[in-house]
């Protein structure tokens, strides 16, 4: 028989459950500026709107459901933790905020408003090209004609 | 499958051959099946059948108490083929307890991925599952001068579909080596992905929430869609004639055939799809929404379409008992006295159902099954009808073709008929297709219907893929609208599942759920005998269905009675447990599908001895 794959302290293999929904996810970015979406509609993280991402162990938004095609918190569907043993129970009402995501949302609320200050300044400069790009007659390069 | 052979019964004066043959369980989704017969092999015929399920899951029980909100995730935990159609439905029931309506471009969204789910699951059902019943290997061994014939004649539609011979569409259903088992499977990949796309992931949807959905519509999105969708229009235009040169065959290869499965024509459909520009999800506007629904709700008695209004169809849903193991609640708890439009809700309704299990030993001749006995109270006659579904297509296709309402272009009621256009395809021109009123509610008939449903829900999302479009290049892109669940409501979801008619009755007290019922098209399908006597469908169905099957009772398969069950879609069919005679329960997978060889006793006891470290 061939040799058992990597399983962690619950027997589960750790390619499906090594990692968190979080880890995987494709709006995590949105966590990490501070920016939650207020409605269902919303591209942004759902983390306010009942997602338990952070402390569920799955691989889905990594991989897709099939295909790379899917998942959930990734394309808009809250986790709902339900590859976990507490699930359904220690997950409901889904749709409510997770009791730790609104310690952690205010947390990085501060720190997410400042960053994403920062990062549109520099995210404004990098949007323009160099200052010697220009269509003016005079050559601002830095390159010296010396053939004459 | 068991056989023993019983004494003598006093059937019909002939001292026949009754034997006693058993098929439990049939299937492994929304509990467990088991057909219990008693057949005459003298008058070659099924003389009596009981349908039973042994499993209870009590979802209307530990429901209660539950935030509203999360109705459509626990109920669509209900199935795992068509858990999605739970799902829909339960957002259905709670967008009208809430008194919310999605946005246009959320509804159309939702349409496409319920086309999908049609798309997908006919197909895999259809030609992975039922074609295993009509393939070379299966007809060889019970009807081989069929088998035959068959290598004689040719596809009338071969031009269309490839298949030369009838009998070479049948080696083309061999399971897991036919080329067209093979190609199906592949196209079953492909409609879940297209699933994927709308709702997340399949089978339990998590996009999905009351008030509309949380994909996000992008051009790229809907693109993804249409590129696979095209490619399944594209199979489509083969597949369907392949149907119909088979099930042709058939009726002329063993004349009489279409009394396999044939009950009188009653038939229930909830209708799907709704229209966004005519669905508020209120009760009181549920007839006009319900009637633009882009499959046509309605009950059909013998040939006539009775009624196309929910509300009518909402009232008259009873729920009897008689042959299953709970105690009634006729004493209990009444949770709606009057509907919103006023009119009186009956005890037996779903919304005042208290579900009060009692679990005991099964007796034929008393109680022997969890399932419920729904009914459709007929105003007209006073009867309960049992209704059932045909696995879907069937009662979709009737109610709709009599109802002459659907007309989008792509599809089209006639009044006796449904017309499909498929537009042209890489490399196949456009063609319509017709599906016609048969004559009979039969097995052949059912499945016949699938097939061209599997046309029709590509044919929906054309249409629907074309709205939300124009949705989306107009800048309406918003797909959710909030909601607040109140104190008091109660809210009905009407949808077909997969396998046909599904209602979601929910009844909310405290801002809590107090009442839920769910019914999914197997309780209208599988129910026992209820109080009045009257079997239910796979019941009558089954009974009095002739056995064509040319193996006597030694090697009988019960193929007819096989086909009869299956054309209901009664979910996978799977490992069954063999009973012979002396009460010794040999467990054998006897596995309706080929290729793959049963473990010989010789590999079982190399099993048995690797495990226990031999």
């Amino acid at each position: 028989m061939a040799p058992m794959i990597p399983l962690d302290d619950q027997l589960r293999p750790t390619w499906l459950f090594g990692n968190t929904v979080h880890e995987g996810c494709d709006r995590a970015g949105y966590y990490e500026q501070g920016d939650f979406a207020t409605s269902y509609s919303s591209p942004k993280c759902i983390v306010k709107l009942g997602c338990w991402g952070p402390v569920v162990n799955c691989n889905v938004p990594k991989r897709g459901w099939m295909a790379g095609i899917g998942g959930c918190p990734n394309v808009g569907g809250i986790c709902i933790g339900c590859t976990m043993p507490g699930f359904p129970d220690k997950f409901m009402p889904f749709m409510d905020e997770p009791p730790g995501a609104r310690v952690s949302s205010a947390a990085v609320g501060a720190y997410g408003k400042a960053i994403r200050a920062l990062r549109s300044l520099t995210n404004s400069t990098v949007n323009k090209e160099p200052k010697w790009r220009h269509a003016r007659p005079e050559l601002t390069t830095g390159y010296h004609r010396t053939s004459y | 499958m068991g056989t023993s052979v019983a004494e003598q019964h006093q059937t019909s004066g002939k001292p026949g051959q009754l034997v006693e043959m058993n098929w439990d369980p049939i299937t492994r989704i929304v509990g467990s099946l088991g057909i219990f017969t008693k057949i005459d092999f003298g008058k070659r015929k099924v003389a009596e059948c009981h349908s039973t399920s042994s499993i209870f899951r009590g979802y209307s029980i530990f429901m209660k108490g539950k935030d509203p909100r999360d109705a459509h995730f626990i109920t669509s935990r209900i199935c795992g083929i068509c858990g999605d159609n739970h799902a829909t439905c339960a957002t259905y029931a709670q967008n009208m307890a809430f008194g919310v309506k999605p946005p246009a471009m959320a509804e159309w969204i939702v349409n496409l991925g319920e086309a999908a789910e049609y798309m997908f699951d006919h197909n895999i059902f259809q030609d992975n599952l039922v074609g295993v019943d009509f393939c070379e290997q299966m007809v060889k061994e019970t009807n081989p001068g069929v088998f035959e014939k068959a290598e004689k004649t040719e596809s009338p539609h071969a031009n269309l579909h490839g298949y030369k011979t009838i009998a070479d569409i049948m080696r083309a259903l061999n399971p897991f080596t036919g080329a067209f088992y093979r190609e199906a499977l592949q196209m079953s990949r492909m409609t879940r992905e297209m699933f994927c796309l709308m709702e997340g992931r399949h089978v339990h949807p998590s996009t999905l929430y009351p008030g509309g959905v949380g994909t996000v519509p992008t051009v790229q999105l809907f693109t993804d869609y249409i590129v696979r969708l095209m490619k399944y229009v594209e199979f489509m235009k083969k597949v369907v004639p392949l149907h119909n040169d088979l099930f042709d065959f058939f009726y002329e290869a063993l004349p009489g055939y279409e009394e396999v499965g044939k009950r009188r024509i009653l038939l229930g459909c909830w209708g799907s799809f709704n229209n966004p520009d005519v669905c508020d999800y209120t009760y009181e506007k549920m007839t006009d929404w319900g009637r633009a629904m882009y499959v046509t709700p309605g009950v059909v008695v013998d040939g006539q379409l009775v009624t196309t209004d929910l509300v009518d169809i909402n009232l008259n849903i009873r729920i009897l008992l008689g042959s299953s193991y709970y105690d009634d609640w006729q004493s209990a708890e009444t949770f709606v006295k009057k509907d919103p439009l006023g009119n009186p809700v009956d005890q037996r309704h779903p919304w005042n159902q208290s579900t009060l299990p009692k679990p005991q030993k099964r007796d034929f001749t008393g109680k022997y099954t969890w399932v419920m006995s729904p009914r459709w109270y007929d105003k007209r006659t006073g009867d309960y009808l049992a209704l059932d579904t045909g696995g879907g297509p069937i009662a979709r296709f009737w109610s709709t073709a009599l109802a002459g309402i659907v007309d989008i272009g792509y599809i089209k009621a006639t009044g006796h008929s449904v017309k499909i256009y498929l537009p042209k395809t890489v490399s196949l021109p456009e063609i319509e297709l017709e599906w016609k009123i048969p004559k009979w509610s039969n097995a052949i008939e059912r499945d016949r219907a699938r097939t061209y449903f599997q046309a029709y829900a590509a044919a929906a999302a054309l249409h629907f893929a074309e709205q939300a479009l124009s949705e989306l290049h107009a800048g309406r892109t918003r797909t959710w609208n909030d909601f607040k669940v109140p104190e008091e409501a109660i809210g009905c979801g009407f949808h077909e599942a997969v396998r046909g008619v599904l209602s979601h009755h929910v009844v909310i007290k405290n801002h809590k759920i107090a009442n839920y019922h769910p019914y999914p098209p197997t309780p209208w399908n599988a129910n026992p005998r209820d109080s009045f006597g009257t079997p239910g469908p796979y019941e009558d169905a089954v009974q009095n269905t002739p056995i064509f099957e040319e193996n006597g009772p030694e090697n009988f398969k019960g193929i007819d009675i096989m086909r009869a069950v299956r054309s209901f879609d009664p979910c996978l069919p799977c490992g069954v447990h063999m009973y012979l005679g002396n009460g010794k329960v040999l467990e054998r997978h006897h596995s309706q599908m080929f290729g793959v060889h049963a473990p010989t006793d010789r590999e079982i006891e190399i099993v048995r001895r690797k495990r226990t470290g031999e």
